[in-house]
């Protein structure tokens, strides 16, 4: 297991999002609470979206999630840092999502496009 | 809502949607939506083909016994979605006990032979049309492709209530009028004779059970919407009762088609017609025929509509993977689509419903479909009885999956021993389809071992 944290990955993730414009301008109208629920530590992180930008980010669940991913540690640490994207993994059972799919499709998006080719 | 005992759901903690629980599929919906997927038009044309190969009673039998294989398998489902809730369904389950490779090589060609499918579905499509109006048979598959594919890429979706009726409108239409039939042959005091068949080769009845799978292809896709469902035991439900409807349909289907008048019915196997048209012809008036037809229309296009999106986000995937060519990967940012995909899959069902036509393929494709849907039903029930999916080593379990796989795959070798005159095309199109599974797995492993060279090779920013 990495010794990463996923919390800084997120921030770090968020700043590379944000710093996109044309892939915060498609989101714009996005609006959402997501929980990034690793299967192997303790360690969860939860983010709040609205009009497509990242408004909140923190160390538990949001109350009242649209949204929880579930993986091992090291696939959220590898979608964070942009090294996989999340459609791989969860084609493949490495990743469950629970609520809308469009959603997940969302994010999906979202690091597919900012993931280095 | 279906609670549990202590008050909760089977939902993650605090989940919610925009507008509440009640806009998640629960029992009903997700029952319609698993039958809906397996009862497509074209298994009418199985059912026919059974009919004619063990007849009678025989044909209700191999329908029940596939039926039972299913409902063992149903549990599997039930229990592996039950450890794995994943969207991918069957993909998932494989691909976490035998691995990706194997899991492509197993799933892809049941996904590649429901777009051949879609090549005999559309040309039913175009002989209902052309009774709607006067159009040809060939324009109307056609504008079937093209309008649901157009529909699609537009970003719509047929919701849960439009499949739940189109669906239980054509479940009640066909069992009415079978039961109508069935009572007008008995009065006649026919039925005994018209239902016990003298019995039939054991091969031949084999081949029957193992071509009834088929009618039931598509059920287990339910546990995809296991993300979505308002309770995930909903989704359990719907596997298990999907395959007790999708019997009692089938069963009073076949028995329909064998007390029917020996000349209302097509001698050969071969042939594109609609058998749902030909019960309501026997045993109804005009407005009945044309509900049918409205009804086989409606399940056919909200069928096709959810496979498309389906089957599109799926290549999507598998491109962005790099098992498939990048550029399927290319989503729309308005629709969230991925419109490469979508087109791709417009011209293959062209292209399939072409071939299904010029070379006669409708009885192949449905014969190979069989094989395929058996294959991956074994490797189900194998990978039920594995870790992570068997939380405890258990020597009988093992031997149950065991078992249950061989007994599928027993249930494609009949199909294939009894397949006569269409076994090279059917063999044609199995080597098509586990040929283009293999060629993606390839590629799939060779882009997994690329990147892992590429990730030992970046330096370690804890070192």
């Amino acid at each position: 297991m990495s010794t990463s944290s996923l919390s800084s990955a997120l921030a770090a993730f968020v700043e590379i999002y944000h710093a996109d414009t044309k892939v915060l301008a498609e989101m714009a109208g996005w609006s959402c609470r997501i929980g990034l629920v690793p299967s192997d530590t303790d360690e969860v992180v939860g983010l709040k979206i609205e009009g497509g930008r990242v408004t909140q980010v923190t160390d538990h669940v949001p109350d009242d999630a649209d949204l929880l991913v579930r993986s091992s540690y090291d696939v959220l640490l590898d979608i964070l840092k942009l090294r996989s994207d999340p459609s791989g993994p969860y084609l493949f059972g490495e990743l469950t999502v629970e609520g809308p799919e469009a959603h997940f499709v969302r994010l999906d998006y979202i690091v597919t496009k900012l993931c280095p080719q | 809502m279906n609670d549990r005992s202590d008050g909760t759901s089977e939902r993650g903690p605090g989940l919610r949607t925009a507008a509440g629980d009640k806009d998640l599929p629960g029992y009903g919906a997700l029952l319609a939506s698993a039958a809906g997927t397996a009862m497509a038009t074209v298994c009418a044309l199985g059912l026919f083909s059974i009919e004619r190969l063990v007849g009678g009673v025989w044909s209700v039998a191999a329908i029940v016994l596939a039926g039972l294989a299913c409902a063992v398998l149903a549990r599997s489902f039930a229990d592996m979605t039950h450890v794995l809730p994943s969207g991918a369904g069957p993909l998932a389950f494989i691909a976490r006990t035998l691995g990706k490779s194997a899991s492509l090589i197993v799933v892809m060609p049941y996904l590649l032979l429901m777009l051949l499918l879609v090549g005999v579905e559309s040309m039913i499509v175009g002989e209902l049309l052309a009774m709607l109006c006067p159009i040809p048979v060939e324009l109307g598959a056609v504008v079937f492709i093209v309008g649901t594919w157009g529909t699609c890429r537009a970003g719509i979706r047929i919701g849960y209530m439009a499949q739940s009726v189109s669906t239980w409108a054509l479940v009640l239409l066909i069992v009415g009028l079978a039961i109508v039939l069935i009572v007008e042959t008995a009065a006649s005091g026919q039925l005994g004779a018209r239902l016990w068949t003298p019995a039939p080769d054991p091969s031949a009845f084999v081949a029957a059970v193992g071509q009834a799978l088929f009618l039931f292809m598509g059920f287990e896709l339910v546990s995809c919407q296991v993300t979505v469902a308002r309770d995930k035991r909903d989704v359990s439900r719907a596997l298990q009762g999907s395959v007790l409807v999708l019997a009692v349909f089938y069963a009073a289907f076949s028995v329909t088609l064998s007390v029917m008048p020996g000349g209302a019915l097509p001698t050969s196997v071969d042939t594109v017609f609609v058998p749902q048209i030909l019960i309501a012809e026997q045993s109804s008036g005009i407005e009945t025929v044309l509900l049918v037809t409205v009804a086989c229309l409606a399940a056919s296009f909200s069928s096709f509509n959810g496979g498309l999106l389906a089957l599109s986000r799926f290549a999507q995937a598998l491109s962005v993977q790099g098992a498939l060519p990048r550029t399927l990967g290319t989503m729309n940012p308005r629709t969230l689509l991925p419109t490469h995909a979508l087109d791709l899959l417009l011209v293959l069902s062209l292209v399939f419903t072409a071939l299904v036509y010029a070379f006669d393929l409708y009885r192949a494709v449905l014969l190979a479909s069989a094989v395929a849907v058996a294959i991956m039903y074994a490797v189900i029930a194998i990978s039920r009885r594995r870790p992570p999916f068997a939380t405890t080593p258990s020597p009988w379990g093992d031997r149950i999956g065991l078992g249950l796989g061989l007994v599928f795959v027993l249930l494609a070798v009949g199909v294939l021993v009894d397949a006569g005159p269409w076994l090279l095309s059917t063999a044609s199109i199995l080597v098509f389809v586990y040929g283009a599974a293999t060629w993606s797995a390839r590629r799939l492993h060779q882009r997994t071992r690329q990147r892992h060279g590429e990730r030992r090779h970046e330096p370690n920013p804890s070192t």
